[in-house]
């Protein structure tokens, strides 16, 4: 059998690779534990949190507390949909310097009212920032096929959502599964026939000036939005008094975490930076630091960005650019780091094109390498990369082996991410026109947004139930 | 070599031997389609990982390496299928000249064309006598096919695969 075209094609492991792994391999090196024979002090603990588990279930289903929930979500739910708002008077209350005051999630510590800073791509007065051309977001503008319509009985044929450029990823698939499978769902008196079988009932835009257009009302303005916000704070009121001065019913409320990590394999250690270092090593444009102007980015190894960083070639893995992760990169890293030079920062406002393209634009020089799905082996492969993660694949136990590094000094933890003091964390929310968006429909959203922070491939950390019911509440108040 | 137990490994006589034969079954396995480097990386910590329940009495440590192997490559190829089976198709040309085709692409990335077109065992065979340089009777305990029957198999395989080279 003439077979030497198959033999002529092997090849030896290219060395560098292969002392790589050797090296990781030898890492590995301490013994594994051996699984531990159950003890029969183990399995008495385990059938006693077992029996206790059960007895407090069925205590609760005994005193009908889900009933008694179910039927005040109920009744809340009709009670808005039906027009029958709060008083004024409460409205008054609820709605004014601290009607934004959301829903804070438990863990948090006491919750800052200032102005959120430092969040990038998201301006803290968003009514004045110009929205981005389409091209630059790489998302639909939407609003030229956003039909809003006045179903019969004075209900809405369509809600809008407005989101910003980051949290797109997140809810595009959102209303996807709500247009394929509210019709089924909500086919009840507050929606007409007619909009159930036009099919689409979430029309979703990208729109940087969200929250504040909501603020304008009339029938382009969305009735929700869902914006990044930096964690552990309280976002501002976008408009606490309509032109006339009564109170506007707009809410905000938290609807889970981002954030994003550094990693390297421990062969070569954890690796500490700093956000404006991150932006030096991945930007393709950098500014000069001479004068206002930008040059194309020639870093090649850490050195030339401080000489404390050593002498090795600098090089990334990371999620495509175009994924949710991706995108918080973009955001919280680049961005994060090129808002740390103010003439730049400045451009925000004055040539959002021009700054786009400073801060949010990643070199293609091969120093960053898109990964669709980074494998914890990869970087033990190439110890010298460093893996940027979205830090929930880091709660995973395979990529439990890795050195996680810090940010500005800060070790990316949960509470930390709640809390916003790891800097390369946001917190996504979930603002609610409550006069015009039916409450059956956010409840629904609230509800798929925590399936679509269960899927694998997202990067969002998920509320747990305690706080969606907080969430729930502070809606329907 | 002879081991008792996974601890008694020689680890890096291990993986000297066996490291030109995973990256080389992977290289066929996957063709060109694939980093044989990172999936080769992941098969040896799988494996080192997993060494506790590495019983000697039941496999030899190279059969329970390439066995972990093969689980590497078909979860990356199930992932991956659609993509590669399209790929695959488009490069083959379409009057069949593997001359022309020679000229554009790698030796590598015209096998993995041609492999195509071959069945899964038919595929995974060539990568574990060609990739691997396994033996007929390794590939056989590896494949549960009797010795003859990997013969037989292989030789069509390298047959379709000449025709078109």
């Amino acid at each position: 059998m003439n077979d030497d075209f198959l033999h002529r094609l092997r090849k030896d492991p290219p060395p560098g690779f292969a002392a790589r792994l050797r090296a990781q391999l030898r890492l590995q090196l301490t013994p594994s534990p051996r699984p531990r024979a159950p003890s029969l002090l183990r399995n008495l603990v385990t059938v006693l949190l077992l029996g206790g588990t059960a007895f407090a279930v069925t205590s609760l289903v005994i005193s009908g507390l889900p009933v008694s929930l179910l039927k005040w979500y109920q009744h809340t739910a009709a009670r808005i949909v039906a027009g029958h708002a709060p008083a004024p008077d409460h409205r008054a209350r609820r709605y004014g310097t601290r009607a934004m005051r959301p829903w804070s999630p438990a863990g948090l510590g006491s919750a800052d009212s200032s102005t959120p800073q430092g969040r990038p791509g998201h301006s803290a007065t968003p009514a004045t920032n110009p929205s981005l051309p389409a091209a630059a977001t790489g998302a639909p503008s939407g609003s030229s096929s956003r039909i809003v319509g006045a179903a019969p009985g004075g209900q809405k044929a369509q809600v809008a959502v407005a989101t910003s450029w980051a949290a797109y990823p997140y809810v595009e698939p959102i209303a996807e599964i709500a247009n394929r499978s509210w019709p089924a769902e909500i086919a009840d008196r507050n929606w007409s026939a007619a909009s159930i079988a036009g099919g689409r009932h979430i029309d979703v835009s990208v729109q940087d000036s969200a929250p504040g257009s909501m603020c304008g009302g009339g029938a382009r303005a969305p009735d929700l939005a869902y914006i990044f916000e930096p964690a552990g704070t309280v976002p501002n009121p976008p408009c606490p008094r309509s032109a006339s001065g009564n109170p506007t019913s707009i809410v905000a409320l938290p609807a889970g975490y981002e954030a994003v990590a550094l990693a390297r394999s421990p062969l070569y250690g954890a690796v500490n930076l700093t956000r404006r270092e991150v932006f030096l090593a991945l930007a393709k444009w950098i500014p000069d630091p001479r004068a206002h102007t930008v040059h194309e980015n020639s870093n090649t190894t850490w050195r030339e960005l401080d000489a404390a960083l050593g002498a090795e070639p600098i090089a990334f893995l990371g999620p495509p650019l175009s994924s949710a992760a991706g995108r918080s990169l973009i955001e919280l890293l680049l961005e994060g780091g090129c808002q740390t030079f103010p003439w730049v920062a400045a451009l925000k406002s004055t040539d959002p094109d021009r700054y786009a393209r400073i801060c949010r634009t990643v070199r293609t020089d091969g120093v960053y390498a898109e990964v669709s799905s980074l494998a914890p082996s990869r970087l033990l492969s190439e110890p010298n990369a460093v893996g940027i993660f979205a830090y929930r694949d880091l709660t995973y136990a395979p990529f439990k082996d890795l050195a996680v590094g810090t940010l500005d000094g800060v070790e990316p933890t949960l509470s930390g991410i709640a809390s916003g003091a790891y800097p390369g964390s946001c917190a996504l929310y979930l603002y609610v026109n409550r006069a015009r968006a039916p409450v059956r429909v956010v409840m629904t959203l609230l509800r798929d947004e925590e399936w679509i922070a269960t899927r694998p491939d997202s990067a969002l950390l998920p509320l747990s139930s305690p706080d969606v019911r907080s969430a729930l509440e502070a809606l329907a108040r | 070599m002879a081991w008792d137990s996974a601890e008694e490994l020689d680890w890096d006589a291990l993986y000297s031997d066996q490291l030109p034969r995973i990256y080389n079954y992977f290289r066929f396995r996957v063709g060109a389609y694939a980093d044989a480097e990172d999936l080769t990386a992941r098969t040896f910590e799988k494996a080192w990982r997993a060494r506790s329940r590495y019983r000697r009495d039941l496999a030899g440590f190279s059969t329970w390496l390439f066995t972990i192997a093969h689980n590497v490559a078909m979860d990356f190829l199930r992932s991956r299928r659609a993509q590669i089976s399209l790929d695959a198709v488009e490069e083959m040309p379409a009057d069949g000249t593997p001359e022309k085709d020679a000229e554009r692409h790698s030796d590598l990335v015209r096998l993995s064309a041609l492999a195509a077109r071959l069945s899964e065992r038919e595929q995974e065979l060539i990568a574990l006598k060609y990739g691997a340089a396994l033996d007929n009777r390794q590939i056989a305990r590896l494949t549960r096919l009797t010795e003859s029957n990997v013969g037989t198999i292989l030789h069509r395989a390298v047959q379709a695969l000449r025709k078109q080279w």
